[in-house]
């Protein structure tokens, strides 16, 4: 269950996903030796139940609505609110926010490591994830 | 009037007759309930799920840890339990390895059966789990994890009825394995070769390690001559493909063997006799001594590898008697020394101990092993499968002089209690009939774990213990050290003697009874029921014998008492 979760996070769960988790959970709950496996799956159930389309989100769009999958998350920087302080560039640890002062800053994605450093220094709150 | 008590299985009421649990109950309604990790001899484990059964109130219940309950209704084949059995294999599939067309168990293993069984088409999780290497230390079997479901048989085999500890469940969860201690090799292990593990091993993660190759080529070399020698508890065990389990085949065995292109065909049985002869004689010669006593037999390997590493102490009343195989195998090599042609001796056993004792320094002459191969039943059923013989179409063949002519109490060396029944006909005063029936039903035959027997020889009660299981072995010498007196020990590693080996093919409980039951029919059979009346016995010991029936037919063990010797 932890490698089929562990893949969804990471951006590669499949179609089917989901009814394999609840298929396998539902085993392990009806027929662990120990009161401890029974109720192991427990949480996944719940989760499932209550947040099924944050679960759709991540397998088909490959997008994280909580912005916590660090995978799935972007960092982009709102054009129309970006004054272009180049504050957020120097705080950047990869270099991954390059622009002109006064003009509105842009992330390179492909280097950006989404340690979201860059959010806090934003004094106009142009840096969003998600 | 007595009432009888029913439970009601899949709306059939079953009669309640003691059954330990569910399981067994079920299994005499006739349904196959499907398991890994259950066997009746071993304590219940309950993890392999796949025995679940509904009950009235729509609860599961794992059948072989539940008893049965008169009065209460339960399913065995539900939607439900169909889903969840189906579940269970493919979780074990999935980190199981699946080259069954080179596994040495294809078409012989429970968890391909169950898959076929279960219509499992597919596996939906991907083998995420690293391949382990394969620890072939070991000169009696192989193993290898990747194969492994963690039913845990071996380890309640080796533990629990064995009593050699040589393996254990070793980390948790996902990372789970079977291991030896910290992890090293099976040779370096407390293993004693017994390969009762890979008995009860519902896959291929743990086997008998294969000679066949090396026998092969050494019948395909026309400059090498080949004999072979069949140990008794073979011929009744070559499983249901070839025969019942129980019927003698060692004609037909001979044939197969003849058509291989083994040069000469002999029986164990011959070094049996040898054996009783030498242990007969040694018993008697302690008994007027009263010294080491009791005397332990030492024809079962497993038996003298256990007695080394953990009661090293008892050595001195372990009987200086080689086995029957090494008896007959070192008389075959000075009978063939005269030979211009290389000569390579291959030994057919039930025991996957007997690979390692062929290997063992003792039993050298000049180097050379006197026993080059030791193939199990097993292997010599693959051996027969691969040269296309049609088994039920072999025509019976006698074996070859001079080491050909078996007698009863040869033969009955296969079945626990043998051993001692063969010691017994040799040194009782009545040679009758009756004598005969009464040796027979003294006590020594069946199928229990320990048997005792009082005899009394020259006015004196010589008390008798037969054991088989290690477990047995070491509670009984435990009994001994605290004070038990017995004059005749008989041990045996496996459950229920030889003919219940490591390197038979797989048999139910009743099959296993049966084959023991054939050797005594072959005995039964037999003209000669005495091992001194082996005509060759006694020529053996006028000419080849004469003045080295010591360097030949004994060995001092705990002589060559290195470490790395003794690692199996």
């Amino acid at each position: 269950m932890l490698e089929i979760l562990e893949r969804i996070v990471d951006g590669k769960g499949e179609e089917g996903d989901i009814d394999l988790l609840l298929e396998l959970a539902d085993t392990i709950s009806a027929t662990a030796l120990c009161g401890l496996g029974k109720t192991a799956a427990f949480p996944v159930v719940s989760t499932i139940r209550s947040f099924r389309e944050e679960y759709e989100a991540h397998i088909k769009e490959k997008r994280c609505p909580a912005g916590s999958c660090k995978k799935l998350m972007t960092i982009s920087i709102d054009q129309a609110l970006c004054k272009g302080c180049s504050k957020c560039a120097r705080s950047c640890p990869v270099a991954a926010i390059s622009g002109k002062i006064k003009e509105p800053y842009t992330i390179d994605s492909a280097k950006c490591i989404k340690c979201g450093a860059c959010i806090g220094t934003c004094p106009f709150g142009a840096i969003k994830e998600g | 009037m007595e009432t009888r008590e029913y439970m009601t299985i899949d709306g059939i009421p079953v009669a309640l007759e003691g059954e330990k649990n569910l399981l067994e109950l079920i299994r005499k309604a006739g349904i196959k309930l499907p398991t890994f990790c259950y066997h009746s001899e071993l304590s219940i484990y309950g993890a392999c799920r796949m025995c679940m059964v509904e009950n009235e109130w729509g609860g599961l219940d794992a059948a072989c840890s539940t008893p049965p309950k008169a009065g209460t209704t339960i399913k065995t084949n539900t939607e439900r339990l169909r889903k969840y059995r189906k579940m269970i294999l493919e979780l074990l599939l999935a980190n199981h390895c699946r080259d069954c067309t080179t596994c040495h168990n294809n078409t012989n293993c429970k968890l391909q059966d169950l898959a076929m069984r279960f219509h499992i088409d597919g596996v939906r999780f991907p083998n995420t789990a690293e391949k382990p290497k394969t620890d072939d230390s070991s000169l009696c079997i192989t193993r290898d994890a990747h194969k492994c479901i963690l039913c845990g048989d071996c380890v309640r085999m080796c533990n629990e009825i064995q009593n050699v500890g040589a393996i254990d469940f070793a980390h948790r969860g996902s990372k789970m394995t079977i291991s030896t201690a910290f992890d090293k090799s099976i040779a370096e292990s407390p293993c004693v070769g017994c390969g009762q593990c890979a008995a009860v091993c519902p896959t291929g993660a743990i086997v008998v390690k294969d000679n066949t190759a090396k026998v092969w080529s050494a019948l395909d070399d026309s400059e090498t001559k080949v004999t072979v020698q069949i140990a008794p508890a073979v011929r009744v065990a070559l499983g249901k493909e070839f025969i019942q389990d129980g019927e003698n085949a060692v004609g037909k065995i001979t044939a197969a063997l003849r058509r291989m292109g083994f040069d000469e065909i002999y029986d164990t049985s011959t070094g049996a006799d040898l054996t009783v002869l030498e242990e007969a004689s040694e018993l008697l010669s302690r008994l007027k001594k009263e010294e080491s006593l009791p005397l332990f037999t030492s024809c079962c390997p497993a038996w003298v590898n256990f007695c080394e590493k953990n009661y090293p102490e008892l050595l001195p009343n372990v009987s200086t008697c080689r086995s029957p195989m090494e008896m007959l195998a070192s008389v075959i090599r000075v009978h063939n020394v005269p030979s211009s042609r290389k000569h390579v001796h291959v030994a057919v056993m039930p025991c996957t101990a007997k690979k390692f004792e062929a290997a063992r320094e003792e039993f050298k002459t000049d180097g050379t092993s006197n026993v080059d191969y030791v193939i199990t039943t097993i292997e010599l059923v693959r051996m027969i499968k691969e040269s296309g013989l049609v088994f039920s179409e072999l025509e019976p063949e006698a074996a070859d002089m001079p080491f050909g002519t078996m007698t009863g109490a040869g033969v009955i060396f296969g079945a626990s209690g043998g051993v001692t029944e063969a010691v017994l006909r040799r040194i009782s005063d009545d040679k009758s009939r009756a004598g005969l029936g009464a040796i027979s039903f003294s006590g020594v035959r069946g199928k229990k774990g320990v048997k005792e027997t009082m005899i009394s020889y020259g006015g004196k009660d010589i008390k008798i213990a037969i054991v088989s299981g290690l477990k047995n072995a070491s509670d009984l010498i435990e009994a001994i050290k605290s004070g038990e007196q017995y004059d005749f020990v008989e041990v045996m590693a496996c459950p229920g003697g030889c003919v219940n080996g490591a390197g038979q093919p797989f048999a139910s409980s009743d099959a296993k009874e049966r084959r023991a039951d054939g050797l005594y029919s072959s005995d039964r059979l037999s003209g000669l029921k005495r091992s001194e009346e082996n005509p060759l016995v006694l020529s053996l010991y006028n000419g080849l014998l004469k003045g080295k029936v010591h360097e030949l037919l004994h060995v001092q063990y705990g002589k060559n008492d290195t470490k790395e010797d003794s690692a199996c």
